[in-house]
């Protein structure tokens, strides 16, 4: 082991004379508190890796590593080897501060030289053992750092004060300092305003823009840069995508017959058509720079704010109403509204707090103060919230609009009807005709060579189509049914008597006759059914996105018994008459069923013209169809309503109710949620968010974390006990302070940061620094960052001069070429875009703390062939001018390309290489031309998509 | 545990020379379960290469095939004489929740007869799977949780029945990497992603979407139709080849500049095997390049071309390919049980085959699994044209597992007389999940990725490795 022997003995006499006094008395003082502040949180009751530490007998007993300590061998117990923090995989305490050295050296003393004493406890009696499990918050718990209320720290003191231009620098610096690391050279001006336009834009800067901030030399010509910036409309395009990948924000996929969680049914319109006015709000919000805590507010309780801020907040909503309703055929009722709680409280604490309070759907949360019931309570909230569409149009465009669509569907029904009943009209005649058709059929099945089907039919004044169908039927084995079994036999001796023949095809042909009409009263029956069907009046009526207020019909409908057929007839229906649509069956036309225009063939002149006039009256009151009227979907407050436990998650299985309220932990009550009292509760809810130091300190994190590439805590939406802790949580404190300070202004947020020292170093290497800090952790360059997916296609857009710059709207398809908007405005489908995925979009059914950023040959491909990039080559050739002739001219060219692309001059080897290449492919002709590919490979490279 | 091994700069250019002279990928190998990162955010070296398994394992490679709507135990591969006598008479004890009203017992349509050297009883429309049923182990005591297709579904792909897990394939990527560089390492073979789950069948949730299946819809017979920007018109591979030489010269100069950059180096390389995998996917999805009497083991259709194409896949390396089927929905009429065993059980005993004259059994582990079963009783509930369908079943039903780890000529288990309910040896999804990582070498318990603060696992707080069914 490690520490050196010498030191461990004089160690060893300098605590001795303290220890030899009282061995309970150094515990107490020395070594218990070491314990409780340090591994209690996660070494009691929790028992991490199977390990407690709050008895002599649990660390000998040890856990999944073995035990962790061995008496009077303090270099064999894992508990030292684990504060030492000399094994890469076992360093504690997990996610905090090393332990002082002292500290350590007391519990090599204690271990060694005290053999672990430990003072006997009070019995506990076998009550209190019983009771343990009642939920309880744990002083250590409760004062976890995240909970505690903010305080402005004091700007620490810096050796190389001239290096830092702001607080936020002295707290980097200090750090820095306290491992002896020097900060690196500053970034060029170059990749200095590239940088700030990516990171508030996500958009490169202009050559003119980098031009003239190159000749500013002024003090504030960075912060002149960062104000420009923060005053563009790009700017909410940006920042509002970060903040959508928190919202798990999805729209539609477009298609109004589908649900675009699980496959839906009977859906009357597209339910997600409005979604993108949720995403709009947000942008509108961020170019506004509304403040945070009013962000907050109105994503969970704009219907509820006052009159005059009520309109312009109501978009917020989309917060919970663009989220996952889950509906569908074999959606259990109980559970689906649990999960859709569910996905609610995990958006909301995880997004706005940095909680994980949906691990305690099934039982207290294992690592966090956070109680099932306080759980329920959050859910009684969402419970008393139900789904509603706010109508942007006036009373009477929702009422002209529901009126025609109600008009549509009746004309839709009544033709649909009508042709269902010529269809059966038509069946039963050709069934008069079916002896005729099997006769003919024998006929051709007897005759040797096989006789033209087309010229028998003919022949015998039978209709082609039907005829051939017959044939196929009849000479196909394997019938699900046994009422051609006598024909089979029959054709199977050859054929039979002509007599004999007949007598069984007639009486084919009266299975047939019989077959229509039991259909008909079946169906009649069924319909009589549920329309006479009443509904529980007890239960709920949900109202769901795309007007599904039916709910309740699929419940019935999983208990009701509808009428059938007789399983035999019924396969005579489906073979001769009707196909139905049923996952039993393969897929195919009966004998007697025609596509609307085969059919006509059998109609009489007056049926056809009633056709004709029935789908002409639903043409014309489709076309007077007003475009369907805007709406915000979000939710409204409901009977307020509490909800009982789910035991072990489970819906069916209730336990006690739970009033409707806020964790414990951060209401700032004893164990109980602190109760709401006013309607659903969620206008309280939103207050006691933006009242908590969580909401400031986890936002300024996610500011933080987009700008240098990770958060000063690593797990942006996890402040709990697992996340992991500040890297400076001073800064966090400090930065938290000010944006409360400055009235939850984001922008002022981004200035602050900016114009740091922190923010403008250069993304150089440095040897010495990465031996001891390789993840950069404590900030002393700037991290190399690929473009996201967004600013990436947006680039190649930009640079070639193709990008459509237009804010808002309805989502377009990505991957169409006329679609040159930015890509927060693509449709973000619940199924995200192949492309999109591909550059590590986030899966939007949940909500998303932090991209990953991967490499994988596939993102090659996107580079190498796809359409786009084909696309924006030739854009860019053109933006580059006329061709020219001569070297001079190709080298100009290329100039002009790095400028664009690159906002600078290509070096000598880029353009000598430029235009070797150029040379070579113009003796290669075909293809693309050589200007093109050339265009291609610039926009590929890693300048153009890392930021540096 | 909290940051991957972190490379210096030299050793992680090595490295990536080494990746760049073709499959020397020993340089990236790490353990399973030795999460890349703490959590998102930067991922150094290449999220596919190769890793060592917890400990020595049979199976390499996964096939999983799935019967998506319920394929019926008592129809297929858990015959019940005794739903013959009681044909039409009511369940003797109380019937357990199902989604539909259901009614009384009612017998299978279809025959039984005994196959291979144990007699397994198995259906008249599976007779190829029936002919080569030593090869299987089938386990008859599965059970899951809720009797929906869209939870169930989630639960037998993810290990979870709600969405925003990540599938079992994923994890399989993520713990194992993938042998061939020059393809997805997850591969999945469905007409399209519809049906109950969706992408979330296949979906990486929170893990890295590299993990995510790559979906490779087999409704198409050319490739180039399959996958996205697979090739490119505009160029021949020689004007390529220059382009791309273009392309490592200038992020060369760059790198340069920037002095290090392994991040930019490492994407230098990836276009390399970008450009290698345009000639490798096509070639290896193509089964028209199989010869004519290989094709006719498999038969006609998409499920079949699945099958086929899976074997080719497993042949290069890919780590786990899904080919997944629809419709085994039947709650109208189980006659419909006919006519897809028609469609599936031809390839399916074919792919198993084929694998074995290849080579490939021993380190493949194929899996033949539903959602969940169905009911011996009638049923009634719903808009039915007729009453000869069968309800959701979760708590008895049958999956099938063949090579790689599985323990061939086993049945485990067993439903009670009338083949609904457990009655021996109970095996939940997450038992299965966690034998099978188990038959991959990795340790269920291991396989963990920290998501937003916790440890996430395939099996969650659960799983118990099936012993008797490992080889």
């Amino acid at each position: 082991m490690v520490a050196p022997k010498v030191s461990l003995v004089f160690l060893v006499c300098a605590i001795l004379a303290f220890a030899q006094g009282d061995p309970g008395q150094f515990f107490e003082a020395r070594i218990r508190p070491v314990l409780v502040n340090n591994c209690y949180a996660c070494h009691t009751d929790t028992k991490l890796g199977g390990l407690r530490v709050d008895s002599r007998i649990s660390l000998l007993a040890g856990g999944k590593s073995g035990p962790a300590i061995v008496p009077g061998h303090p270099d064999d117990s894992l508990m030292i080897k684990a504060v030492m923090q000399t094994d890469e995989k076992l360093k504690m305490p997990f996610g905090g501060n090393k332990l002082k050295d002292n500290e350590i050296k007391d519990l090599r003393y204690w271990i060694q030289a005290m053999a672990a004493f430990w003072p006997a406890e009070q019995a506990k009696p076998e009550a209190a053992a019983a009771t343990a499990k009642q939920f309880t918050i744990r002083p250590e718990q409760r004062n976890f750092w995240s909970f505690q209320p903010l305080r402005k720290p004091p700007v620490p003191n810096v050796k190389n004060a001239g290096w830092a231009q702001t607080p936020i620098d002295r707290f980097v610096l200090a750090k820095l300092e306290e491992k002896n690391l020097q900060p690196v050279k500053p970034a060029d001006k170059r990749a200095l305003i590239r940088r700030a336009s990516f990171d508030l834009t996500g958009l490169p800067p202009t050559p003119e823009q980098v031009d003239a901030f190159l000749s500013d030399n002024s003090p504030d010509a960075f912060a002149k840069v960062v104000d420009r910036l923060l005053a563009s409309p790009h700017y909410g395009e940006r920042w509002a995508r970060h903040w959508l990948d928190v919202a798990r924000y999805a729209d539609g996929d477009g298609r109004p017959d589908r649900r675009p969680v699980f496959l839906g049914y009977g859906m009357a319109r597209d339910g997600y058509a409005n979604t993108w006015r949720y995403r709009d709000w947000v942008i509108q919000a961020m170019n506004e720079d509304l403040p945070y805590d009013q962000f907050v507010k109105a994503q969970v309780a704009a219907d509820l704010l006052p009159e005059k801020d009520r309109a312009a907040m109501l978009p917020a909503l989309g917060f919970f109403g663009i989220g996952p309703w889950f509906t569908g055929d074999d959606t259990v009722f109980v559970e689906a509204r649990a999960n859709e709680r569910d996905d609610k409280i995990d958006a909301l604490t995880k997004g706005f707090l940095g909680l994980t309070v949906t691990c305690a759907r099934c039982h207290d949360h294992k690592y966090d103060p956070i109680s099932q019931k306080d759980y329920t309570a959050l859910g009684g909230i969402f419970a008393s919230s139900g789904y509603w569409e706010y109508s942007l149009a006036n009373e009477k465009e929702v009422g002209a609009y529901q009126a025609q669509r109600q008009k549509v569907k009746a004309s839709e029904d009544t033709l649909k009807e009508y042709g269902q009943d010529l269809a059966l009209r038509v069946a039963e005649t050709l069934t008069g005709q079916i002896p005729e058709y099997m006769l003919a059929v024998r006929k051709v099945v007897l005759t040797d060579p096989k006789a033209d089907l087309k010229k028998v039919a003919a022949d015998e004044k039978l209709d082609p189509e039907v005829f051939q169908r017959w044939h196929k039927y009849l000479t196909a084995t394997d019938k699900l049914h046994p009422f051609l079994k006598g024909w089979d036999a029959l054709m199977a001796k050859g054929g039979g008597a002509d007599a004999d023949a007949r007598k069984l095809a007639e009486e084919f042909r009266d299975i047939v006759y019989r077959v229509v009409p039991e259909k008909k009263a079946v169906l009649k029956a069924n319909q009589e059914m549920v329309r006479d069907y009443k509904p529980d009046p007890n239960e709920a009526t949900v109202i769901l996105p795309g007007d599904l207020m039916q709910f309740e019909l699929f419940q019935f409908k999983q208990q009701m018994v509808q009428k059938v057929m007789d399983t035999n007839r019924f396969y005579v229906w489906i073979d001769v008459v009707q196909g139905e649509d049923d996952q039993s069956y393969v897929k195919k036309d009966a004998i007697f069923q025609f596509k609307p225009q085969g059919l006509l063939r059998f109609l009489t002149a007056e049926e056809k013209a009633k056709l004709d006039s029935l789908d002409a009256e639903v043409k014309a009151l489709t076309k007077q169809m007003p475009p369907e009227y805007p709406y915000l979907m979000g939710l409204k407050e409901d009977r307020p309503q509490n909800i009982k436990l789910n035991i072990r998650g489970n819906a069916h299985v209730l336990g006690e109710e739970v009033p409707r309220g806020f964790p414990a932990v951060l209401g700032g009550t004893g164990g109980e949620p602190l109760p709401f009292q006013k309607g659903s509760g969620r206008l309280e809810l939103a207050d006691a968010i933006t009242r908590h130091p969580l909401a400031a300190r986890v936002m300024v994190n996610r500011i933080w974390m987009h700008h240098f590439g990770h958060g000063l805590v690593a797990t942006p939406s996890n402040f709990g006990m697992m996340g992991e802790r500040p890297t400076h949580p001073e800064l966090l404190e400090y930065l938290a302070s000010r944006f409360a300070e400055q009235g939850w202004s984001i922008k002022k947020m981004h200035r602050e940061i900016m114009l740091s020292s922190a923010y403008q170093l250069s993304v150089q290497q440095s040897e010495a620094n990465a031996s001891v800090d390789p993840d950069n952790r404590l900030l002393w360059r700037a991290n190399l960052q690929r473009l996201e997916v967004e600013s990436l296609r947006d680039s190649l857009l930009f640079v070639t001069g193709t990008l459509d710059e237009r804010l808002g709207g309805p989502p377009n398809n990505l991957n169409r070429a006329e679609n040159k908007k930015r890509t927060v405005y693509a449709r973000a489908a619940r199924t995200p875009d192949n492309t999109l995925t591909l550059f590590d979009y986030p899966d939007p059914n949940i909500t998303s703390e932090q991209r990953t950023v991967t490499n994988v040959p596939t993102q090659g491909l996107f580079f190498l062939n796809s359409d786009l990039m084909a696309r924006q080559a030739e854009a860019l050739v053109a933006r580059l001018g006329p061709e020219g002739e001569g070297e001079e001219a190709a080298t100009a060219r290329i100039n002009r390309a790095y400028r664009l692309l690159y906002e600078r001059q290509a070096t000598a080897a880029e353009v000598r290489r430029g235009l070797q290449f150029l040379k070579a492919a113009a003796a290669d002709p075909g293809g693309m031309p050589p200007w093109q590919r050339y265009a291609q490979i610039l926009l590929s490279t890693g300048e153009f998509f890392y930021i540096n | 545990m909290k940051h991957g091994p972190s490379l210096s700069p030299l050793t992680r250019r090595e490295a990536l020379k080494q990746f760049a002279t073709g499959f020397g990928m020993t340089a990236f190998a790490a353990v399973a379960g030795q999460p890349l990162l703490a959590a998102p955010g930067p991922i150094s070296g290449n999220p596919w290469a190769p890793k060592q398994p917890h400990f020595p394992g049979k199976a390499k490679h996964v096939i999983l095939i799935f019967l998506q709507g319920g394929l019926s135990q008592i129809d297929s591969f858990d015959y019940k004489p005794l739903l013959d006598k009681y044909d039409g008479k009511p369940l003797p004890y109380e019937t357990p929740r199902t989604e539909f009203a259901t009614g009384n017992l009612m017998k299978s349509p279809f025959s039984f007869q005994k196959y291979g050297s144990n007699g397994v009883e198995c259906s008249e429309i599976f007779p190829n799977m029936a002919k080569i049923i030593d090869e299987f182990c089938i386990v008859r005591s599965m059970i899951s949780d809720i009797p929906n297709h869209g939870p169930s579904v989630l639960m037998m792909n993810t290990g979870s029945s709600r969405v925003g897990r990540p599938s079992m394939g994923s994890w399989v990527t993520y713990g194992l990497g993938t042998e061939n560089q020059n393809l997805p390492g997850y591969i999945v073979l469905a007409a399209n992603s519809g049906g109950d789950g969706g992408s979330n069948r296949f979906g990486a949730a929170f893990l890295p979407p590299v993990y995510q299946g790559t979906l490779v819809p087999f409704t198409q017979a050319d490739p180039k139709k399959q996958i996205q920007y697979l090739a490119n018109p505009r160029v021949n591979p020689g004007q390529q080849r220059e382009q791309l030489d273009l392309l490592r010269d200038l992020n060369q100069m760059y790198v340069e500049q920037l002095e290090t950059a392994p991040e930019l180096e490492a994407t230098i390389q990836s276009m390399e095997v970008a450009f290698r995998m345009q000639t490798e996917a096509p070639e290896v999805f193509d089964t028209r390049k199989e010869s004519e009497a290989t094709r006719a083991k498999y038969g006609e259709g998409g499920f079949a071309r699945g099958c086929l194409t899976a074997r080719r896949l497993v042949e290069k390396g890919v780590r786990f390919v899904q080919v997944i089927d629809g419709g085994w929905d039947h709650h109208a009429d189980i006659m419909g049980h006919k006519f897809k065993a028609h469609e599936v059980d031809q390839p399916i005993a074919a792919l198993v085959r084929d694998l074995k004259d290849h080579g490939l059994l021993d380190d493949t582990l194929v899996v033949v699994a539903s959602e969940f079963g169905r009911t011996p009783v009638i049923n009634l509930g719903g808009f039915r044209s007729v009453h000869n369908g069968r309800d959701h079943n979760i708590y008895g039903f049958t999956v099938l597992l063949a090579g790689g780890g599985a323990k061939p000529g086993t049945i485990y288990g067993a439903t009670d007389d009338f083949g609904f309910k457990v009655a021996e040896k109970p095996v939940h999804v997450h038992d299965l999940h966690a034998t099978c990582l188990h038959m991959l070498g990795l340790n269920h318990e291991r396989l963990t990725y920290r998501y937003s603060g916790r440890d996430f696992r395939l099996t969650d707080v659960e799983g118990n490795i099936v012993k008797d069914l490992l080889a």
